[in-house]
């Protein structure tokens, strides 16, 4: 499943009890990123970035490159394997055996789109659940190669602070589960206990928080090399409440790259097929880009030749791509139910918010200048290490919490194939809700129950999460049986469903947690789609709706009928039939008006029989029958009437 | 009452205990007793936040993370109990459904199907069949008469809101059953009301 936000896991029992036992080195927060990775502590009470010795900076380019027989730089790993700036210089000349941006590649499956977009890695499988790297020989899967990455940071950390064995690592709000999972299997893999993943936007926002003491409404405005987050958050009084989040999950520094190689590369004379002059185009490609946040020309130089590129031309490149995000801005602003103007301050995340273009279109659109006190390059691991001291260290302050939401809605399949949503997307997790349904046929028995995932209104186009039958229903007429189906999401986002029974108890629950949350794609897809859709939706949704409806009160007619007909004239028994029959007509129709139209007709021409059926159920009451038959007749009414 | 499970001082149906432990969470606690406010209509949004806020600082599970298993459960059942009333309390006329609800009346909820309006009475379906002739024949005239209308049902809605507060109100002065079922009644109909204002504002297709 994929509900997501396993934003407040929690450590195995025992194990950080243990350890608090004995003075140990501080749990850190690592920002696991597309681009660069970061290791961040809290000193002295206030979060710092560990820079490396050697090279003075704290950004580890998230680069991997296996050499057969080559020197092992961090410690505990396969040899032959470099990480960081070392892994980025082969790159050049071993492309397929060097994994840049993994992070795209988390908990996917070989079959995803990401894997035939433009770059240079060789597939070892063409389908599979996992997707596999061919390099140097062997196959490394996306986890393993972030396990390098994190074992990189961690001999780093190590150098300065002991041995490390606790972290906090930070993940986009939209990673789905079988992310978030690969995320943690990454660190189990690299020797660290993940305390818990911490959603980036809500991280930086904690860092921006404490540093400033600050209270308000945020936005965390998150691009970088791989993903677009957006999160509204609320701090008040230390609690920071997240009010909303969305994104795009393939949308970042990497396509404004794509974007500017593209530009080039039938001026450079580029072999798209070649790998290797594709990496240096796209290297040459962010080196441009980087250029042109300061100068207003570059050149883009690959094979000996130049491409001349303006700041301009960049621009006009981007444009689509940095409008994509304002798509997702505004929704989240709808669902926190907050104005631009009312949004205290802005939070940029992410070192393509370096970007001018980028600054700009955030300025207009919110109306004010964005804060970058704090660098968005390191701006989310200080957060995950203020985290990371929050949950471990037992002087740290009791008066500050995260509360993160469940970013999708979650439903049941009910009748003609629509979603009734039980959890609204954006609730506050840890959160629970019952909805009562009840029986659709006489004498029913039984109920599928159909658990899925997303914002659209047909199951059709819903990610299915589950599906059980619930038995032993007792037979009643329609409309009489009474079932809560209750759903649960605890911290960790995963999700558990029971259906109960009202009158006998009978009930059923089942835990869902598919192998395989949802993918990237489908994530953006529903998103994106329930935006296009929304208003064929809602329309098709009132036809089905009326259809629907239509079909209870046709059938229940039919039943009066035949029970009790005999309180008719012909003549009346015929204007019922002729109102039955145009009802039946328009059900067939996509005219939800029309339906209706013709249910009230039909209501309004069977009135006088109702009356009459209830005064007959009286009389029978009064001639002593039984409460049952006269509780079926009120009930067979009501369903007439739509009760 | 009920003895802390960790020192066994008395707790009564307290989540926290003073040595710092978090109590099993008992059976039957409404929104009002999860939130610990009063049961009435008549609750202020701020208050409510602060409420809301000051328990999750105390029960949350991250507060727990270095504690044993069951006492992490405890936390996630409250603090699951504790988000659950919030959402449900914090928007009046969600709290008016609940307050309903818990003194057996069940109006239309959110996203009242266009056929739940019959429960009304005929009357209702009349007024409600009025209001889309005067939509149908407003959008062939002009967007000026549409606008009208939006004022309209706006203003309907703003009526059954106030209707529903002093109904409520009533309830609780004088525990007179009959402005219950006005509330009840009116909020039905505010549910109804506001489907159709989102016809009239173009967001439903028809």
């Amino acid at each position: 499943m994929s509900v997501e936000s396993p934003l407040f896991q929690i450590s195995e029992p025992g194990e950080t009890r243990a350890k608090d036992a004995c003075p140990v080195s501080p749990a850190v927060g690592i920002d696991l990123g597309t681009t660069n990775s970061l290791l961040a502590w809290v000193q002295g009470g206030r979060p710092v970035c560990l820079a490396d010795a050697d090279e003075g900076t704290p950004m580890l380019p998230s680069v991997v490159s296996y050499a057969p027989g080559g020197g092992s730089l961090p410690p505990g790993s396969e040899p032959g394997v470099v990480v960081g700036r070392a892994a980025q210089r082969r790159a050049l000349d071993f492309p397929q055996d060097t994994i840049a941006s993994v992070k795209r590649f988390m908990g996917r499956s070989a079959d995803d789109a990401e894997t035939r977009r433009l770059g240079t890695y060789r597939f070892a499988a063409e389908s599979g659940p996992v997707v596999r790297f061919g390099v140097a020989g062997r196959e490394v899967t996306p986890v393993e190669v972030s396990a390098e990455i994190l074992r990189a940071l961690k001999a780093r950390g190590e150098k300065v602070l002991g041995p490390l064995t606790r972290a906090i690592i930070t993940v986009p709000a939209y990673f789905d589960d079988a992310q978030r999972q690969a995320t943690k299997d990454a660190g189990r893999l690299a020797g660290l206990e993940v305390l818990r993943l911490v959603n980036e936007p809500t991280a930086a926002a904690l860092a921006y928080g404490l540093d400033k003491g600050s209270q308000g409404t945020f936005a965390v405005y998150d691009l970088g090399g791989g993903t677009f987050d957006i999160s509204i958050l609320k701090l008040v009084e230390g609690v920071f409440e997240v009010k909303a989040v969305g994104g795009d999950s393939q949308l970042g520094g990497d396509d404004f790259d794509r974007a500017l190689a593209n530009l080039a590369l039938e001026p450079l004379g580029v072999d798209p097929s070649d790998s290797k002059q594709v990496r240096r185009l796209l290297d040459a490609a962010r080196a441009a880009k980087e250029a042109l946040t300061g100068s207003e020309t570059t050149s883009l130089s690959v094979n000996g030749r130049d491409h001349r590129l303006t700041r301009a031309e960049l621009e006009a490149a981007i444009r689509p791509l940095v409008e994509k995000t304002g798509v997702a801005v505004r929704r989240a602003l709808k669902d926190a139910g907050v104005t631009p103007a009312e949004v205290d301050g802005v939070i940029l995340v992410g070192g393509s918010t370096r970007v001018p273009y980028v600054r700009r279109y955030v300025q207009e659109l919110f109306g004010k200048e964005p804060l970058s006190d704090i660098d968005p390059d390191e701006v989310v691991a200080l957060g995950a290490a203020v985290q990371a001291d929050l949950l471990t260290n037992e002087s740290a302050r009791q008066d500050v919490l995260l509360l993160d939401v469940a970013p999708l809605s979650l439903g049941l399949e009910t009748m003609g194939g629509l979603v009734e949503k039980v959890i609204a997307r954006n609730s506050t997790v840890p959160t629970s809700a019952t909805q009562t349904f009840t029986t659709y046929a006489d004498g029913q028995t039984a109920l599928d129950v159909h658990v899925v995932q997303g914002e659209r209104e047909l199951v059709a186009d819903c990610r299915s999460l589950a599906r059980f039958v619930l038995r032993g229903i007792p037979p009643l007429p329609a409309g009489l049986a009474r079932i809560d189906i209750t759903f649960k999401v605890d911290q960790d986002g995963l999700l558990s469903v029971t259906a109960k029974e009202q009158l006998t108890g009978v009930s059923q629950t089942v835990q869902v947690k598919p192998s395989h949350g949802l993918t990237d794609d489908e994530v953006e897809r529903m998103l994106l789609s329930s935006y296009e859709h929304a208003e064929a939706d809602i329309h098709l949704r009132n036809v089905i709706d009326q259809r629907v409806e239509a079909s209870r009160i046709l059938q229940a007619a039919e039943k009066q009928l035949a029970e009790n007909g005999d309180l008719l004239e012909a003549s009346e028994r015929d204007v019922i039939g002729a109102s039955m029959s145009a009802l039946r007509e328009k059900s067939k129709g996509d005219d939800a008006n029309a339906i209706k139209e013709a249910i009230d007709a039909l209501d309004h021409a069977s009135s006088e029989f109702a009356k009459r059926v209830m005064e007959r159920g009286i009389q029978r009451a009064m001639g002593g029958h039984s409460v049952t038959q006269i509780e079926s007749e009120i009930a067979a009414h009501h369903d007439r009437i739509g009760g | 009452m009920a003895a802390c499970v960790s020192c066994g001082k008395e707790v009564g149906r307290e989540a926290l205990c003073s040595c710092g432990s978090v109590q099993a969470m008992p059976g039957g606690l409404t929104y009002f007793d999860a939130l610990g406010v009063p049961v009435t209509f008549a609750l202020e949004a701020s208050d409510l936040d602060k409420r809301f806020r000051a328990l999750s600082l105390k029960l949350h599970p991250d507060r727990f993370a270095r504690r044993d298993p069951a006492q992490r459960k405890s936390a996630l059942a409250w603090t699951t109990a504790l988000n659950d009333a919030y959402r449900a309390l914090k928007d009046p006329l969600r709290r008016a459904e609940y307050f309903l609800a818990q003194h057996g009346l069940r109006p239309l909820g959110e996203g009242a199907k266009a056929g739940d309006g019959q429960r009304l009475g005929l009357e209702f379906l009349e007024e409600a069949m009025e209001d889309r002739e005067q939509l149908a024949e407003a959008k062939a005239t002009g967007a000026a008469e549409v606008e009208a209308l939006r004022q309209k049902v706006v203003a309907k809605v703003e009526a059954a809101t106030r209707a529903i507060a002093d109904g409520l109100g009533a309830f609780e002065r004088s525990g007179d059953r009959a402005s219950l079922e006005v509330a009840a009644d009116k909020l039905s109909r505010l549910r109804y009301h506001q489907r159709f204002l989102e016809e009239v504002e173009g967001r439903v297709h028809e």
